[in-house]
């Protein structure tokens, strides 16, 4: 019954315009990482496609100005609602019902990492030089203040770390809507779960663009953004903290959530 | 025959108000059960109790032998439930609305998700939207949900609210044919004189409790066989 449930999440998620809103978030981060690259690029050297992806695409502003509340928009779900009873007196489990979903999040939680990146590389490669090596750009940036990621002859080649950097989206973007979730059913609201969770990542982006960067090992959203991890200013995270926190919070959330959607069911 | 519903002293408080008080009731299968009462009388917690959307404060339910609370949230068998919001998605047809609940168990094909809704008194080509459907068009679309994958309890509340009398007639008519294929049907509502006449036994729900009751031209309820 997992996979049908996982299926059934899935339509859910993405039925209708919601379905489509992954092409914009494409195109508009596309459309930012080459801006930025085009504004940045003159003062270290040329960029190639990789740079896009790297220096433009995923970041804090990119993170939570866009691409978090599109992905949190399209895979959005009222858990609350009334039909929300069919589907698990149909899948017969709650169980199955909550966790089917957690799963399908991951799924869709991907296809969104993987979409913001792949955005940012198709404009990349349509603008600038395409190459598997790193360009002059990413060599010859000095670390200066915040996502000051320098490649060096013993960088990982530009494909690795490009997963690397849609792998770690993919689990904040996990972490986010897994976040949504819980508090919708926690406070059995339809859209405060959303809100509440853009809310909290526009926040964390604020205090650490004002100067917070203490703030930074402790929230979700900027940790999740590859380049955050090599700041020139303020503590360095591994990429390994961030990762064992989403894990960590998604284990607490999937748990708290699974509770809470087994209490008393009100029509 | 073992009853697949069993009721066992349940009572249902909210803080202070006592919405149900030791409430007892088998039922078997292939048998129709009517509750009757009015608002606020208990009859919608007791099928939330039964369809294990709420818990019991004490007391017991088992379907199929088996304790809901053994496993809450898991239901030992399968069920079809007709609640009042019937719990339809509005920006959906009426077909895609059954299609999505039929992906779930995957027992059914578009055809028969049809014929369904055919039987009901739908047209599965109108590509109107559920929520603009008139209220007897969503509550025949929540019968036909709660119906069409044979299930082996089916709980209805308030099935006929909204049904013009043909419709009435026609549901007492589903009912039977569940009921022949071995459903243990549980029917609550206001006023059920209609399709009374399908129900082996009555209960009245008074201040939370269950009366065994008559409704005219209907046998009395007599004891579970």
């Amino acid at each position: 019954m997992m996979e049908r449930g996982i299926l059934i999440a899935w339509r859910l998620m993405f039925r209708g315009w919601r379905g489509l809103l992954v092409i914009p978030l494409m195109l508009v981060v596309g459309w930012v990482a080459v801006g930025g690259l085009l504004h940045m690029g003159p003062r270290y050297g040329p960029a190639n496609a990789w740079d896009a992806l790297v220096f433009g695409g995923v970041t804090a502003q990119t993170l939570a100005l866009f691409v978090a509340p599109i992905f949190l928009l399209a895979t959005h779900r009222d858990m609350t609602k009334a039909w929300e009873i069919h589907i698990w007196i149909h899948l017969r489990s709650r169980r199955i019902w909550w966790g089917s979903d957690m799963i399908a999040l991951a799924a869709a939680a991907s296809l969104y990492a993987l979409a913001t990146g792949l955005g940012s590389l198709g404009f990349g490669g349509v603008t600038l030089p395409v190459s598997w090596s790193w360009s002059a750009l990413a060599r010859g940036r000095r670390p200066v203040g915040l996502s000051s990621f320098v490649a060096t002859p013993q960088s990982p080649p530009p494909l690795v770390v490009g997963l690397e950097i849609v792998a770690l989206l993919a689990l904040g973007l996990w972490l986010l809507a897994v976040l949504t979730r819980t508090l919708t059913v926690l406070l059995k609201s339809p859209w405060l779960g959303l809100v509440l969770t853009w809310a909290l990542v526009l926040f964390q982006y604020g205090l650490v663009q004002f100067g917070a960067l203490g703030i930074l090992p402790w929230m979700p959203g900027d940790q999740f953004v590859y380049l955050m991890h090599f700041m020139g200013v303020g503590p360095r995270i591994p990429v390994e903290w961030s990762v064992a926190y989403g894990i960590a919070w998604l284990a607490i959330l999937i748990v708290v959530g699974g509770a809470a959607a087994h209490r008393d069911w009100s029509l | 025959m073992k009853p697949i519903i069993e009721i066992m002293h349940v009572s249902k408080r909210y803080g202070s108000l006592t919405v149900l008080e030791d409430v007892s009731l088998e039922i078997y299968p292939g048998e129709v059960v009517g509750l009757i009462g009015s608002n606020g009388a208990g009859k919608t917690t007791l099928l939330r109790i039964l369809a294990g959307l709420v818990r019991p404060s004490s007391g017991n339910v088992r379907l199929g032998g088996q304790d809901l609370a053994d496993d809450w949230g898991t239901l030992p068998v399968s069920l079809g439930v007709l609640f009042e919001p019937p719990g339809l998605l509005p920006n959906l047809t009426g077909l895609d609305n059954l299609l999505t609940l039929a992906a779930v168990r995957g027992q059914l094909r578009s055809n028969d998700v049809q014929a369904w809704m055919e039987k009901v008194g739908l047209d599965p080509r109108n590509r109107q939207r559920v929520g603009k459907y008139s209220q007897g068009m969503k509550k025949r679309l929540g019968i036909a949900q709660a119906l069409m994958e044979n299930p082996q309890i089916l709980v209805f509340d308030e099935p006929t609210n909204g049904l013009d009398p043909e419709a009435i007639n026609q549901f007492a008519s589903w009912l039977r044919e569940a009921q022949a294929g071995g459903a243990a049907i549980i029917v609550a509502g206001h006023d059920l004189t209609q399709i009374a006449r399908v129900c082996e036994r009555v209960w009245r729900v008074e201040r939370g409790k269950l009366v065994p009751t008559t409704l005219e031209g209907v046998d009395p309820a007599t004891e579970s066989p």
